[in-house]
């Protein structure tokens, strides 16, 4: 049977460990479509089908679509706002790993402290969101 | 209108639609979608995906008039409109631990981009 609409499944308010994983493993996702489409921003030209044939463009859909579904399954794990700071983590993979594919890309000082600033913002949203609700007690 | 001012405001308006998406795929995921049939009666889900999919190209759009460093910035100002949203709209509680991160990943993504 099926029971779309009116019925609403009671999510926890406390977010689950799971539901963190799920979002780390979309950022990666994220991550690997963003580079995919550094690299088919290269290859773009006006004609039609040098976009059809633009595999890394397709790649970078793909990675996105994979990403996205992972995020719907991470959001029924808890609160919206523990969650989806998470996806700022995904400019840290880019950030590190670009360097590795283009040759323009290096890291800085500055770079680095970004990633030590945005890790210790999700780990501080991490510990907001485990704190008890007033109504828990 | 000036390009730069032009793209700066399309992009603060492809942020708050970005927060509204992922509240709208928040409401989406909160019912049970257990057939493909019932995934397609979720709106709430397909508004979430159309907007995410509408300011997504926003960005892009803009991407082509102002540089990324001034973009990126404002683009993750849309982690404070979720977390607005998540407590006006999911009655999640918000407190200074997780308006302290939201703070220092902001301040991470400018020094980064």
């Amino acid at each position: 049977m099926e029971n779309s609409g009116s019925f609403k499944v009671r999510t926890a308010h406390r977010t689950q460990p799971w539901a963190f994983a799920l979002t780390l493993l979309c950022t990666f996702f994220v991550s690997a479509g963003q580079i995919f489409y550094k690299f088919a921003s290269g290859r773009i030209t006006p004609d039609i089908f040098s976009i059809l044939t633009n595999v890394p463009l397709f790649l970078g859909f793909a990675s996105y679509g994979i990403g996205l579904l992972l995020l719907l399954l991470a959001f029924r794990g808890g609160e919206l706002s523990a969650l989806y700071p998470i996806i700022a983590t995904s400019y840290i993979w880019v950030c590190l790993t670009a360097p590795f594919f283009f040759r323009d890309d290096y890291m800085t000082i500055q770079k680095w402290f970004g990633i030590a600033f945005i890790t210790a913002g999700i780990i501080s949203v991490g510990i907001g969101s485990g704190r008890k609700y007033p109504s828990e007690k | 209108m000036n390009l730069h001012l032009f793209a700066i405001s399309l992009v603060c308006i492809s942020s708050f639609l970005g927060a509204f998406a992922q509240l709208e795929l928040k409401l989406g995921v909160n019912r049970s979608t257990k057939s493909i049939l019932a995934f397609f009666k979720n709106y709430d889900l397909m508004a979430g995906v159309v907007l995410y999919t509408v300011a997504a190209g926003m960005f892009i759009f803009a991407l082509k008039q102002e540089k990324l460093t001034v973009l990126y910035p404002l683009v993750a100002t849309s982690y404070i409109w979720t977390s607005l949203l998540a407590k006006k709209y999911l009655d999640e509680r918000m407190n200074l631990f997780k308006w302290t991160g939201i703070s220092l990943i902001l301040i991470g993504v400018c020094l980064i981009v």
